[in-house]
């Protein structure tokens, strides 16, 4: 069984405040990290992360089980960064200064969470694609998820993802042949 | 960026002020529950009399619309000099304004004293005979009103049960009350016919001694309306084979009485401004078909509203046997 499903397990039926904690602990970076690929903002993704789990915490979903509890917690986030993103169609424009600091947050982030340098460049590149490129991108080479499980998370099918892999791969190959890397040896 | 503790404490924080304001959610939607419920109970209720008819005229108010009918207005006098029979009169009022004068005084009267007066009253009435009766109504030095108003609510219901209770308790007794047994309930919503729109003409001849004759207005209005309505019809008796037509209070009054003891829902005694008397009965559909008249009686059941060119007419139903 799934880390994560038995600590929401143990806060959902016991009111194990520690399971929360441990969910958000394990899972926490990732998440962020996958919701700035989708709102393309690390301080936004940060709160809807938080909402995230103020959700897991007060509604307190069922897991069906259908895949793992990674999987699920994804899925959640991805709907509310969805919601968030029909409610603030236009994105303000930031200010230079605060852009910069926005990018040296999200840099501190996936260092910490990638701790490869090869992953940091290829993530580097990756944030210069399209987000949906981001999100599979990040989901199977980050996230180690299966086509079937980034599939779930994106609310696509199966192949509409193997077909967006594909275009995703192909583009990072040009971003990181224009930045200078060689795709394969990465 | 946030470290994992602090986002954890955050997150707490919201949950625990979510959990707060839901709870808070609760108790005001309790308490908004609390307050309307009573306040939709009462409107329902209020919904379900109107529409069951608790509210609308009941058969005793209807009683007092029909013609001559202020069937409830009569007050009996007792003069000071009881000696004389023309001290003694009846005097019959048709306000209800006199009904209310009357039943105020009646609450305040002791019950002896009324039963006594009572009694006295009905005595001299029949000693005195027809000539009393017509005889001019007179200043009454004191007053003893016996009038009992027919049921209009179930309050007054149970009262007039109380007051019958108090007549029977003294026989004889002047009056035209409405009788009700102990426990009976006016039947309130029931249809009540009290007239037909059927004219007879031409001439009819009185019911001869043990005939119960049905106008046939009131015939056409039980097929019409059968077991579904209750009946207020006018009864007029005759004696000696429909040659003495009987309009005598007392000898009336016990009919009345006989009549109510074999199941009516109501009998009474109306009496008109010309002095002229006639026994009303509220009964159902089976009771009406059923009247048990006495043998040396003849009766002519009609329509209170049929107006006197109604007369009573073969064919003759008599205990439900058609001659």
């Amino acid at each position: 069984m799934d880390n994560g499903a038995s600590s929401y397990r143990r806060y959902r039926d016991n009111g194990d405040e520690n399971g929360i904690v441990e969910i958000i602990r394990d899972y926490k970076d990732g998440l962020i990290l996958y919701l700035t690929s989708i709102v393309g903002n690390i301080r936004t993704a940060e709160e809807l992360a938080e909402d995230t789990f103020v959700l897991l915490g007060t509604k307190k979903p069922a897991d069906k089980g259908k895949g793992s509890f990674r999987t699920w917690l994804y899925t959640i986030g991805r709907n509310i960064a969805v919601d968030y993103l029909r409610k603030h169609r236009r994105h303000p424009e930031l200010p230079l200064g605060e852009q910069a600091e926005l990018v040296s947050e999200e840099d501190s982030a996936e260092t910490l969470y990638l701790k490869k340098e090869q992953k940091i460049i290829l993530h580097k590149a990756m944030r210069k694609l399209p987000a949906d490129y981001q999100q599979v991108l990040w989901l199977t080479y980050f996230e180690d998820m299966s086509n079937k499980d980034a599939a779930q998370v994106m609310g696509r099918s199966v192949r509409s993802v193997e077909s967006l892999l594909y275009r995703a791969k192909k583009s990072l190959r040009s971003q990181l042949e224009t930045e200078g890397f060689e795709y394969e040896n990465l | 960026m946030k470290t994992y503790e602090e986002m954890a404490r955050d997150v707490l924080a919201r949950i625990e002020e979510y959990e707060n304001e839901r709870k808070k959610h609760k108790k005001a939607v309790i308490r908004l529950t609390a307050a309307a419920v009573p306040l939709c109970a009462a409107a329902v209720a209020g919904v379900v009399l109107w529409k069951g008819g608790a509210l609308s005229p009941e058969p005793g108010q209807l009683m007092n619309n029909t013609p001559g009918g202020d069937i409830v207005t009569e007050t009996v006098t007792a003069a000071e000099e009881t000696s004389s029979p023309a001290a003694a009169t009846k005097a019959v009022t048709a306000s209800a304004q006199t009904v209310t004068e009357a039943t105020a005084q009646e609450t305040s009267s002791p019950a002896e004293e009324k039963t006594e007066a009572v009694t006295e009253a009905a005595e001299q009435q029949e000693t005195s005979g027809a000539a009393a009766q017509t005889a001019p109504q007179t200043e009454a030095a004191a007053t003893v009103p016996v009038t009992v108003q027919p049921a209009q609510t179930a309050a007054t219901a149970a009262s007039n049960t109380a007051s019958a209770e108090t007549q029977a308790a003294a026989p004889g007794g002047g009056g035209n009350d409405v009788m009700l047994r102990p426990g009976d309930t006016p039947s309130e919503f029931r249809t009540l016919i009290s007239s037909y729109p059927y004219g007879v003409a031409g001439d009819m001849r009185a019911p001869y001694n043990g005939e119960v004759c049905l106008m046939p207005s009131v015939q056409y209005a039980m097929e019409e309306y059968g077991d579904s309505a209750d009946y207020l019809v006018m009864l007029e008796i005759w004696a000696d084979n429909g040659s003495r037509y009987v309009n005598g209070y007392s000898e009336l009054r016990a009919e009345a009485e006989r009549l109510y003891s074999c199941g009516c829902i109501a009998a009474g005694v109306n009496t008109d401004s010309s002095g002229e008397n006639w026994i009303t009965l509220h009964v159902t559909y089976s009771q009406l078909k059923n009247i048990s008249g006495r043998d040396d009686y003849g009766y002519g059941i009609m329509f209170p509203n049929s107006g006197s060119a109604d007369y009573i007419v073969p064919p003759v139903i008599n205990n439900g046997i058609a001659q």
